[in-house]
C-alpha cells in the first residue's frame, strides 16, 4: 500500500472513531455536546502519560484511557444531562475551556501547548513483538481498533440499548411514559461517547507519537459536529463520510489552493441545505 | 498596606467591568440571533472582526476613525440581510444545524480576510488621545469612551425594543413567531431585521475594540465562548440578563486576576458560571427554559 | 556480424550515458512546513518567499551537484497535528530527502519524532531551546538561535548598558516561560536582579491589570510577546511606567512600523538575530541577499510595501544552504546517504556570504544548534537602529546532549 495514502488512512481511522462515538451522543440521543475535546485529550494523554510515567505498555495505556475518558464523561454527564438543549450545549463547552486553560496551564504535566512527544514500546502479545514504528503493523493495529469500535457502536445501537436512544431521540417525554428513566440512558450514551472519543484521542496520539494541550480546544469539539452533519447523522457510517470529506480537502486541496477552507465552507452550505441527513442521507436517498 | 490592595482592586474591578461591557456589546448581537432566531452563530465572533478589518481599512483610506461608526453597520447590514434570507433562513429552528452552517460561513469569511488583509496583525491608533489619572495609572480616556459608547448603545436598543411601535413588534415575534404572525405582523421582516442588528452590534464592538486589541483575522475565536456563555448565563431571551452576565464575568475575572494566574482567574469563572447554571439552569434571568 | 555488435555497444553506450544523464539530473526534493494560515499566518508567508527565492537561485546557478531543486510546500495551519500530518505527506506521498521549517516550536517538537522515525534531514526555524535539547534528535537541526542563546547573549549588555533591577513580562505559554527562566538565569549570573515574573495569557487585549503589578524598583522590564499583544503591552506599559527601560525578546518587532509606536517605544531594545534595517548590517552579501528575497533597506517589501517579517528568514534560506554544501562535501546521492550528509552538518563551519548573509557561523555537533552572532536594535527617532553586535561566544552555553553518540 503506497505510504501515503496509508499514512492518511490510518489518521482518518483514528478520527472516524472519534465521529462515530460522537454519533452516539449527537445522533442517537440528539445531545449536541460542546465537550467532547475533553474526552479527546483525556484519551490522547491518558495513553502519553501512562507510557511516560507508567511504563504502562501501549494496550495498557490504552485501556487506561478508554477507562479515563469513561469516568470522566460519568462525571461531567451526571451534571450536564440533565441540563436542557442550549443549557447542556454551554456547560459542555465550559467544560471543554476549563480543561483547556488548566492543560495550557499545567506544563508540568501536559508539556502546555508544546505538548510531549513519546517513544513507543514493542507491544508482546503471546509471544509475538510487534512495534508501531513499522508502518504496516501501525496500520492493521489502529484497523482493528476502528473495525471493533465500529463493530461494538454498531452492536449497541442496534441491540435493545440503542432502541431506546432512539426512542428517547423521538420522543423524550414518550419514551419516559413507557417506563424509560430518559436520564440514564441518554447518561450511557453520553458516557459511552466519551469513552470510544477517548479511544480514538488514544489511537490519534499514538499515531504522532506526541500528545498536546491543543487537542483540549475548542476546534476539537466543534469538529465532530462538522462530521457527523455532512456526513450523515444518526448512522455511525455517516460521520465516516464526513471524515474522509474533510480530510480529503485538508490533506489534497490545501496543497492546490492554501484558502481550501473557503470552499469547504461552501460545501458545508451546500450539503446542509440539500440534505438535513447530510451527504449519506443523501446519496441513500436517491 | 490595606489601602494599597484596595486601589489595586478596584482598578482591577473598573478595568474588567469596561471589558465587561465590550463583550456586552457583542453578547448583545448574539441574544438577538440565537434568542429570538435560534441561531447558534458560530461566525458572530468573524462578525466583530469584520467590523474591525473595515475600521482599518476606512481609516486607512479616508485617515478617519470615526466615519466606521456610520460605514461599518451599512456595510455590515448589506452583507447580513442576503446572508440570513438566502442563506441561513432554511436551517432556522434547527439549532445544530445552525451551528455548523454559521462554523462554514466562519471559515469562508476568515480566509477571506487572510486572502485580503493578510495574515499580519495591524494596529490602528487610538483615536481618542489622552488619558486620566486612576489610582496611579494614566488610563486612557478611549476606554472611557468605548465603555460610555457601549453603554449608550445598550440602552438606545432597549428603548427601542420597548418604546417604538417597530421595537415591540419584534419583541413580540420574539416571543412567539406564530401568534405574531398570525396577528399579521410581517414576521419576514422582522426576521431579517432582528438579525442584522445583530450583526451589527457585534461589528459596531469590534470598531470601538480595533484600538485597543489590534486587527487580527483570528480575533473573533478570542470572544465567541464569551460571548456565548454571557448570553446563556444572562438567560435566554433576556437582554437585560446579557449586559449583567458579561458585567459579572467581566468584574469577576478581573478581581481574580489580581490573585491567581491569567488562565486560573478565566478557568476560575467558568467553573463558577458552571456553578451558575445548574444551580439556575434558566440562568439569572432567563425566561425560556432552554 | 561485428557491425550489429559495434551497433549495440554503440546503442548500449548511449542508453546508460543517457540514463546516467537522467540519474544525475534527477531533482533533489526538499519540502517545506509552511504555517501559511492560522496565528503564524505573516511568518509562512515570509517564509516561503524567502525559501522560493534561495531554491530559484540555486537553480539557476547549476543546482546541486548538477541537480535541480524541486520545492514542495505544505500548510501547517499552525497547529502542530496538521503540521505532523504534512510532514509525513512531504516524505511519503512527495518523497522528499529534506524538510525545511515550521516557525512553531510546538510543531518542531511534534515532528522531531517523526523525522527520526522517517530518517529526514529537519531544519525547523523555531526558537525553542528544546528542539536542540531534549524534544530534539539526530535528524533534527536548529539553524536559527533559540532563547537560552538569545537571553545568555544579550545578559551581560542588559546589566551593564540597561539596568540592574528587572522585572519580566512574558506571554503565558512555553516560549514565554522559556524566556523568563533563561532571562532570569543569564541575568542574575551577570550581576543583575530579577524582582518580579509576570505572565500574561496570549491574546490579552488588556495588559493594565498585570503591568500594574511592575514592582516600583525595577529599573527596566524584560518582556515576550509578539503581534497584537506587543502592540498592546507596549501602550498599557507606557501608561503605567513611561520612565522603565524596555528589553524585548527575538520576535517582539516582527513586522511592526517602529514609528507608529510614538514615545511609548522610543529608547526600547530588542534582541534579534537579523538587523531588520540594511544599515545594521550593511555588506554586500546582505544587500544582494536582501535583494533576492524582495525587501527594501527599511525591512518592507518590494513591490507591495507591506512590512516584511524578517526575524527568522535567514535561517530558512540558510538552512537549504546549509544542505547545499552538505550534499557537495559528502557526496549524497539519495536517502542511504543520510547518515553522511547529517555527519558533514555536525560542526559544518560557514562563512558570511550571500548564502550566509547573517554572518559566519558553525553548527555545533553535540546539539546541532547554530552558533552566530546577536543583536542588540534599539528605537532611536522612530527607527531602529543596532546598539550592539554580540559575538556569537556569548551566547554559547555548554550543550546538554551529545547527538554525536545517537544512533542513526
Amino acid at each position: 500500500m503506497p505510504r501515503g495514502p496509508r499514512s492518511l488512512a490510518m489518521q482518518t481511522m483514528a478520527f472516524c472513531i472519534f465521529a462515530m462515538a460522537y454519533d452516539l451522543c449527537f445522533g442517537y440521543t440528539n445531545q449536541c455536546s460542546l465537550g467532547h475535546s475533553v474526552f479527546f485529550g483525556v484519551g490522547a494523554y491518558g495513553v502519553v502519560l501512562s507510557l511516560l510515567h507508567l511504563q504502562s505498555g501501549i494496550l495498557l495505556g490504552l485501556l487506561i484511557a478508554f477507562v479515563a475518558g469513561m469516568v470522566v464523561a460519568f462525571l461531567m454527564g451526571s451534571i450536564c444531562v440533565r441540563l436542557t438543549e442550549a443549557y447542556f450545549v454551554i456547560v459542555t463547552a465550559l467544560f471543554s475551556a476549563i480543561f483547556h486553560l488548566l492543560s495550557l496551564d499545567m506544563t508540568w504535566l501536559t508539556g502546555g501547548d508544546d505538548g510531549l512527544s513519546v517513544t513507543l514500546p514493542d507491544i508482546s502479545v503471546g509471544g509475538v513483538r510487534l512495534s508501531l514504528y513499522d508502518p504496516m503493523t501501525n496500520y492493521y493495529f489502529i484497523l482493528v481498533f476502528f473495525l471493533a469500535s465500529y463493530l461494538l457502536m454498531r452492536r449497541i445501537t442496534e441491540a435493545p440499548l440503542g432502541k431506546v436512544f432512539i426512542s428517547i431521540r423521538e420522543n423524550e417525554k414518550r419514551a419516559a411514559f413507557l417506563g424509560y428513566d430518559p436520564f440514564r440512558y441518554k447518561l450511557a450514551a453520553f458516557v459511552l461517547s466519551g469513552a470510544f472519543t477517548a479511544l480514538a484521542g488514544s489511537i490519534y496520539a499514538l499515531t504522532l507519537r506526541y500528545a498536546t494541550a491543543d487537542l483540549f480546544g475548542l476546534y476539537w469539539s466543534i469538529i465532530p459536529i462538522v462530521w457527523c452533519l455532512i456526513g450523515g447523522v444518526g448512522t455511525l457510517v455517516g460521520p465516516c463520510i464526513g471524515v474522509a470529506l474533510m480530510f480529503f480537502f485538508q490533506y489534497y486541496v490545501s496543497a492546490w489552493w492554501t484558502h481550501y477552507l473557503i470552499l469547504f465552507g461552501v460545501l458545508i452550505l451546500v450539503i446542509l441545505r440539500t440534505s438535513r441527513k447530510g451527504l449519506l442521507g443523501y446519496l441513500l436517498g436517491r | 498596606m490595606a489601602s494599597e490592595v484596595a486601589s489595586a482592586l478596584l482598578f482591577y474591578l473598573v478595568n474588567g467591568l469596561i471589558w465587561g461591557l465590550i463583550i456586552a456589546l457583542i453578547a448583545l448581537g448574539l441574544s438577538f440571533i440565537f434568542g429570538v432566531m435560534g441561531i447558534v452563530n458560530m461566525a458572530h465572533g468573524d462578525l466583530y472582526m469584520l467590523g474591525a478589518v473595515f475600521a482599518y481599512w476606512i481609516f486607512s483610506a479616508l485617515g478617519n476613525f470615526w466615519l466606521s461608526l456610520l460605514i461599518v453597520p451599512v456595510a455590515i447590514g448589506l452583507l447580513a440581510a442576503p446572508t440570513e434570507r438566502l442563506i441561513l433562513r432554511p436551517f432556522e429552528g434547527h439549532p445544530a444545524v445552525t451551528m455548523i452552517a454559521t462554523a462554514g460561513l466562519s471559515f469562508i469569511l476568515q480566509q477571506l480576510v487572510l486572502m485580503t488583509y493578510g495574515g499580519v496583525p495591524k494596529e490602528l491608533p487610538m483615536p481618542l488621545q489622552g488619558s486620566f489619572d486612576f489610582l496611579g495609572v494614566a488610563y486612557p480616556l478611549y476606554r472611557l469612551f468605548i465603555a460610555a459608547l457601549s453603554l449608550v448603545i445598550i440602552a438606545s436598543v432597549w428603548l427601542f425594543l420597548h418604546r417604538t411601535d417597530y421595537g415591540i413588534l419584534v419583541r413580540a415575534s420574539m416571543q412567539d413567531k406564530e401568534i405574531a404572525s398570525a396577528m399579521g405582523i410581517n414576521v419576514n421582516t422582522v426576521l431579517v431585521f432582528t438579525f442584522v442588528l445583530g450583526c451589527v452590534l457585534a461589528a459596531v464592538g469590534g470598531v470601538l475594540a480595533a484600538p485597543v486589541t489590534q486587527v487580527f483575522y483570528l480575533m473573533g475565536n478570542d470572544v465567541i465562548l464569551l460571548c456565548f456563555i454571557v448570553v446563556i448565563i444572562g438567560g435566554l431571551g433576556s437582554l437585560g440578563g446579557t449586559l449583567v452576565a458579561a458585567l459579572v464575568l467581566g468584574g469577576v475575572e478581573g478581581l481574580l486576576a489580581y490573585f491567581l494566574s491569567p488562565t486560573g482567574a478565566r478557568a476560575a469563572v467558568f467553573a463558577f458560571m458552571v456553578g451558575v447554571l445548574i444551580l439556575r439552569p434558566q440562568g439569572l434571568f432567563g425566561t425560556q427554559r432552554g | 556480424m561485428k557491425r550489429v555488435i559495434r551497433g549495440l555497444l554503440v546503442v548500449g553506450l548511449a542508453v546508460f550515458m543517457v540514463s546516467g544523464w537522467a540519474i544525475a539530473k534527477e531533482p533533489i526534493k526538499i519540502g517545506m512546513l509552511a504555517d501559511k494560515t492560522g496565528g503564524l499566518a505573516a511568518y509562512g508567508y515570509s517564509h516561503e518567499k524567502v525559501l522560493k527565492a534561495a531554491v530559484k537561485k540555486i537553480n539557476e546557478e547549476g543546482g546541486i551537484v548538477g541537480r535541480p531543486v524541486r520545492l514542495y510546500v505544505e500548510d501547517t495551519e499552525s497547529k502542530p497535528s496538521v503540521g505532523a500530518l504534512k510532514f509525513r505527506k512531504l516524505v511519503e506521498t512527495h518523497g522528499v530527502d529534506f524538510v525545511i521549517d515550521s516557525n512553531s516550536s510546538g510543531i518542531a517538537i511534534a515532528c522531531a519524532p517523526v523525522a527520526k522515525e522517517l530518517k529526514t534531514p529537519y531544519f525547523p526555524s523555531a526558537g525553542a531551546t528544546e528542539i536542540s535539547g531534549e524534544k530534539g534528535n539526530r535528524y533534527v537541526f536548529q539553524p536559527c538561535t533559540n532563547v537560552r542563546e538569545e537571553c545568555k547573549g544579550a545578559a551581560s549588555f542588559a546589566v551593564k548598558n540597561i539596568a540592574k533591577k528587572w522585572v519580566t513580562v512574558v506571554v503565558n505559554y512555553a516560549w514565554g516561560w522559556s524566556n523568563e527562566k533563561e532571562f532570569k538565569k543569564y541575568v542574575e549570573q551577570k550581576g543583575g536582579k530579577v524582582l518580579k515574573s509576570i505572565r500574561v495569557p496570549l491574546g490579552t487585549s488588556d495588559w493594565l491589570p498585570y503591568l500594574r503589578k511592575i514592582p516600583r524598583e525595577a529599573e527596566a522590564v524584560y518582556f515576550a510577546n509578539f503581534g497584537s499583544d506587543f502592540l498592546s503591552f507596549i501602550r498599557d506599559l507606557y501608561a503605567v511606567r513611561p520612565d522603565i527601560k524596555k528589553l524585548g525578546a527575538v520576535y517582539v518587532l516582527s513586522a511592526q512600523d517602529p514609528a507608529k509606536l510614538g514615545p511609548a517605544g522610543e529608547g526600547l531594545y530588542c534582541i534579534t538575530s537579523y538587523p531588520t534595517r540594511l544599515e545594521g548590517l550593511n555588506t554586500e552579501y546582505n544587500r544582494k541577499y536582501r535583494s533576492l528575497i524582495g525587501v527594501d533597506p527599511e525591512g518592507l517589501e518590494i513591490g507591495i510595501g507591506k512590512r516584511f517579517v524578517l526575524a527568522y528568514d535567514w535561517a530558512v534560506w540558510e538552512s537549504m544552504f546549509l544542505i547545499k554544501a552538505a550534499i557537495e562535501r559528502s557526496g549524497w546521492r539519495s536517502r542511504k546517504d543520510t547518515s553522511k550528509v547529517i555527519e558533514a552538518l555536525e560542526g559544518m563551519k560557514f562563512k558570511e556570504s550571500v548564502e550566509f548573509p547573517q554572518g559566519s557561523g558553525y553548527i555545533r555537533a553535540e546539539d546541532h544548534l547554530a552558533i552566530v552572532d546577536l543583536y542588540i536594535e534599539q528605537i532611536v527617532g522612530g527607527k531602529l537602529k543596532v546598539a550592539a553586535r554580540i559575538p556569537a561566544a556569548k551566547g554559547a552555553y555548554p550543550p546538554i546532549v551529545d547527538r554525536t553518540k545517537e544512533s542513526f
